[in-house]
């Protein structure tokens, strides 16, 4: 099993890097059961310093899926598709936060590792935030995307540069676009 | 679908410079209002501190948002230099160029709230509006990678006030001196609508060449923020204070104003004096701080110097005692008044009050009366005029009701009377105080004729209702001097509308006419009367009727020499004399005024005013006044003898007016008369040098002119002698350019002159001097264009034959409008300068079409 899947993920890397659209979809469950599990063996550890932030996640979770050197062109594209995951693990966990914190009788939070990585007072915020990238994704995908390569998945502009093939400077305009964007569409939300 | 226009323009948008993004959006929008709108908006949030909690560290992460050695921007941080309420202060260096610099970062790690960023945002503003030697100056300011703000500051390497005093064990003067220079510049920070909020000696530095720096801004509080009546204020936390120099109203989480910075100022003075703080405040509970500061009584400096303080103050214990006993008592504890009311009007007053003690004058603070205390109140606010006005408006309103209600019912005369004399103080301290303060200071002009006109409205309200008040009378009389000279006096300050000075100078003629009819002894009516004379004159003068100035200049000097001569302070009383002499000369034949053109009579008023100026006086501001008008009568004279062509002589009498000039400005150079007048004179030596035929000279002198009154206008825009003044010496700078050949830059001074009185006079039509001024640029311009099209190129001479055509006609109209509304000997050289642009016209081969008149 162990095996197929670092065949699968290596596999799909190389597709997703010659443009193949639907290797990012396949990549996307792998991606995002590898980065729970992840977050899980970190937690179990049970070290009082547990220090987990979404850059140590993502890159754990590719070593362990890809177990070889890592190659420079996987990692990047490999990236692109661990926010996207990241973001989902965060946002799931949050809205299910949300609905428990206002008692709409939805089904109690499942101990998620994902809860390390959120404050009880930061879901509301993140949900509407999801909200918000969701609308930006219409407006222009690439301002989403960029968010979250930079937040979710912690990439710095060159590496989100790289991961959406796009110049940095690209990636720094649609960076600027989408938090002022994103603040307005907050601030009249609220 | 909303936004995918806008991003497109708003990232073209990003790769402008800001200055340039509105222009850019105007066109982009093509007339899109909502996509405008909504761009404008995005670009409003480009700002990284709108955005930084955006994203909310998710937990874990960097726990440690800043390590020593780290990068922070271009910076490399060195080592922490302390930590406040807001945020942790380091010491970096710029790595590129190696320059030390402080900087601040918000306080702990992950999502910072945002609350703390809208105060670092805050602080950012307040210090980016504070440019003085004094005060620490703001660098760059950034986010870092882990999203919070930083503020970049001029890095001072300095000790805490009192401790560089004890060091160099300054005495007292030295001491009063060093304080006096933090006064300044916390009345600097008043003045910019900056109070400071958390003054101690570990936030005034001294750097080890004596230099005063004021630090950290961090609390500090934009005035014009919570200006505007009723709107609360958020209480600033006790913890953020440092209860030993906080106001009682800090303390009890009252409106701070510039008062509680004053308070603090008082608490910093008494411990450089006395090596003690007024009160020890053991205890940090919340009740027993606001006993002490609000409640106990402080110890009189002189009584809290022990042995210690007067050894560090190189002194000793008795002789210290003595020193500080009295004065130094009385303005320590003014300052330190639990009341704000009763504190120093301004840090500026603190300081003067220093001054006059360290120069022997009776001290303010001794004259703490019940009058003076009810106007207090209102003086304090002064800052804020706007704010004052509605705020007076209320207090009186409420006063005056309760006044006239109190009147009918005749038991409560007393307390009727008692609100009569409150409201009439305070109408007195609206017109007097308050306008004296913000008198002198840049962008106050408009303000000033505000506060005049709201005082005048109660006295006018109260004379109404007490018929035969003569001391009422004599008030209002005044303070229709002070707003017609705020409406339009020429020779200050004003705001353009003559008719309105000449009407409200009329108004008060009349009042003092018929108070001097009653009593013709009163002093101070005839000094009323004289002064109406003479502002009228001038007045007058500037709306066309020139004979009626000079009989109102006459009027004047009759008065004030009358007064002179029953009058003990001789020097005040000459120096009257003198200034009326000089106003009466230039009306009867100085060539830069309306006058009637006759030389001779000019040149015995200035003789004469200057043998009366001959001796100096004791009392400063008197002296100050002398040699002031002394300047002022040398540039008369050499005005003449430049018009007899007399260069060389009259170079030398300007030199010396300049000269003069220059030591008024060096001893005082926050009073925006003394930067005028020397740019007065540079202006002077420049016209004189290109007569004489020595443009390069006349360059000089009229760059240095154009700079000064470009800082005078840019500080007061709303003040027409800035406008007018400015427009004057550019159109000199242009002529000296075209002597030297300069063509370009020749026309785009003059140019830039005319549309900057074109502006002007767009808002006030009627303003005759900056009419002049105008259909003289004009008609310059036409010249200029006139001489280029006779040696430039083909096509290019054909452009600015057209050009000189247009401006022709315009700048004869200019004049014809100027002409009409008062023909002036003086006009001549306008005529002048007409018939020049004409001739040279017709010599370009062209008739000129305006001179069918």
């Amino acid at each position: 099993m162990a095996h197929t899947q670092q065949h699968d993920v290596t596999g799909l890397l190389q597709s997703l890097s010659r443009g193949d659209p639907t290797a990012f979809d396949r990549l996307f469950p792998l991606v995002y059961r590898e980065l729970r599990r992840v977050a899980h063996a970190q937690l179990s550890r049970e070290r009082p310093d547990h220090t987990l932030d979404s850059v140590a996640l993502v890159n754990e979770a590719y070593l362990r899926l890809v177990q070889s050197p890592i190659e420079c062109q996987n990692r990047v594209h490999f990236f692109a598709v661990a926010a996207r995951a990241m973001r989902s693990i965060l946002i799931d966990y949050a809205r299910a936060r949300l609905a428990a914190k206002r008692g709409s009788g939805a089904p109690t939070v499942p101990l998620d590792q994902a809860a390390v990585l959120i404050n009880d007072d930061k879901v509301e915020h993140l949900v509407a935030l999801d909200d918000a990238l969701h609308r930006l994704e219409a407006v222009n995908r690439e301002a989403s995307q960029t968010v979250e390569c930079r937040y979710f998945a912690g990439l710095s502009l060159e590496e989100a540069a790289e991961a959406l093939d796009l110049s940095v400077a690209t990636v720094r305009r649609r960076w600027s676009f989408a938090k002022a964007w994103l603040r307005r569409e907050l601030d009249e939300a609220s | 679908m909303r936004g995918s226009g806008a991003q497109k323009i708003f990232e073209a948008a990003l790769d402008l410079p800001s200055a340039g993004r509105a222009a850019f959006l105007d066109a982009a929008c093509q007339g899109n209002a909502e996509l405008h709108e909504e761009v404008a908006a995005l670009l409003g949030f480009l700002d990284d501190a709108y955005t930084a909690d955006l994203f909310p560290q998710l937990a874990g992460g960097q726990q440690q948002p800043l390590v020593l050695g780290e990068q922070i921007g271009p910076y490399r941080v060195l080592r922490e230099l302390g930590a406040g309420g807001m945020g942790v202060v380091f010491l970096a260096e710029r790595e590129d160029v190696g320059k030390r610099v402080a900087l601040k970062l918000v306080r702990e790690g992950g999502l910072a709230s945002a609350d703390r960023i809208r105060r670092f945002l805050l602080e950012r503003r307040v210090l980016a509006r504070l440019e003085h030697q004094n005060i620490a100056r703001l660098l760059d300011a950034g986010v870092t990678e882990f999203r919070l703000p930083y503020l970049v500051m001029e890095y001072v390497e300095g000790l805490p006030i009192d401790r560089y005093c004890d060091e160099r064990r300054l005495t007292i003067a030295e001491r009063i001196e060093l304080f006096r220079t933090v006064c300044h510049a916390v009345h600097y920070a008043h003045q910019s609508l900056v109070v400071h909020r958390d003054l101690k000696p570990s936030n005034i530095l001294v750097t080890a060449d004596g230099q005063v720096k004021l630090l950290d801004f961090g609390i500090a509080k934009l005035l014009e923020e919570n200006a505007s009546l009723g709107v609360a204020e958020p209480r600033t936390g006790l913890l953020m204070l440092t209860p030993e120099y906080a106001s009682p109203e800090q303390v009890r989480g009252e409106p701070v104003t510039t008062a509680s910075d004053v308070y603090s100022l008082g608490v910093v003075l008494y411990q450089l004096l006395t090596g003690r703080r007024p009160y020890r405040i053991a205890s940090r509970s919340a009740a027993d701080i606001e006993r002490i500061v609000c409640h106990a009584a402080p110890e009189r400096p002189s009584a809290a110097i022990d042995q210690m303080a007067a050894q560090a103050r190189d002194s000793s214990l008795d002789r210290l005692r003595r020193r500080v006993r009295g004065d130094l008592d009385t303005i320590v504890l003014k300052a330190l008044s639990k009341e704000p009311v009763r504190r120093y009007l301004s840090a500026a007053q603190l300081s003067d009050d220093l001054r006059r003690h360290l120069v022997r004058l009776p001290v303010l603070a001794r004259g703490d009366t019940a009058a003076y205390r009810a106007g207090m109140f209102l003086r304090r606010h002064w800052l804020a005029v706007a704010a004052a006005v509605a705020m007076v408006e209320i207090l009186i309103a409420g006063v005056v009701a309760t006044a006239w209600q109190a009147r009918r019912a005749d038991a409560q005369r007393i307390v009727a009377e008692e609100r009569f004399r409150d409201v009439r103080a305070l109408a007195n301290t609206i017109l007097f105080d308050v306008h004296d303060a913000i008198a002198d200071l840049p962008g106050a002009t408009r303000a000033r004729a505000l506060v005049v006109n709201r005082g005048l409205e109660y006295l006018n309200r109260l004379s109404g209702q007490v018929r035969g008040d003569l001391t009422l009378k004599g008030e209002i009389a005044q303070a229709y001097i002070r707003l017609g000279m705020a409406q339009g006096y020429p020779s200050g300050a004003n705001l353009g509308d003559l008719a309105g000075a000449r009407a409200s100078l009329q108004k008060a003629l009349a009042l003092a006419s018929e108070l001097v009819a009653v009593d013709s002894q009163d002093l101070r009516s005839r000094r009323t009367l004289a002064l109406a004379h003479e502002k009228l004159g001038d007045v007058k003068a500037w709306t066309g009727d020139v004979p009626g100035a000079v009989g109102e200049a006459r009027e004047a000097l009759r008065g004030w020499r009358s007064l002179a001569s029953v009058q003990q302070d001789s020097m005040g009383a000459q120096l009257a004399v003198a200034i009326s002499m000089t106003k009466l000369g230039d009306l009867l034949g100085h060539p830069a005024f309306p006058n009637l053109g006759d030389r001779v009579a000019a040149d015995t008023q200035y003789r004469g005013a200057l043998a009366l100026l001959g001796a100096s006086s004791s009392d400063p501001t008197v002296d100050r006044g002398r040699r002031r008008q002394v300047a002022l009568i040398q540039e008369r004279l050499a005005a003449m003898l430049k018009l007899d062509g007399s260069y060389d002589a009259a170079l030398a009498a300007f030199g010396r007016s300049l000269a003069l000039r220059e030591e008024l400005y060096r001893e005082d150079r926050t009073s925006m008369d003394a930067v005028r007048d020397v740019a007065v004179s540079r202006e002077s030596l420049c016209e004189t040098q290109l007569a004489r035929g020595d443009p390069r000279s006349a360059a000089s002198h009229c760059r240095k002119a154009v700079e000064l009154y470009q800082s005078l206008h840019a500080a007061d825009p709303g003040n027409a002698q800035g406008v007018t003044d400015l427009a004057r010496a550019e159109g000199g700078a242009s002529e000296a350019q075209a002597g030297l050949g300069r063509w370009t830059e020749a026309l785009s001074q003059m140019d830039r002159g005319a549309a900057l009185l074109k502006e002007f006079l767009r808002a006030n039509p009627g303003n005759l001097p900056a009419g002049r001024q105008i259909a003289r640029h004009l008609l310059s311009s036409s010249i200029l264009r006139a001489r280029l099209a006779r040696s430039g190129a083909g096509n290019e001479q054909q452009r600015y034959r057209d050009e000189a055509d247009s401006l022709y006609a315009s700048g004869r109209r200019a004049l014809a409008r100027s002409l009409a509304l008062g023909a002036t000997p003086a006009d001549t050289a306008d005529e002048g300068l007409a018939r020049e642009a004409e001739a040279r016209l017709a010599r370009g081969g062209r008739t000129a079409p305006g001179g069918r008149r």
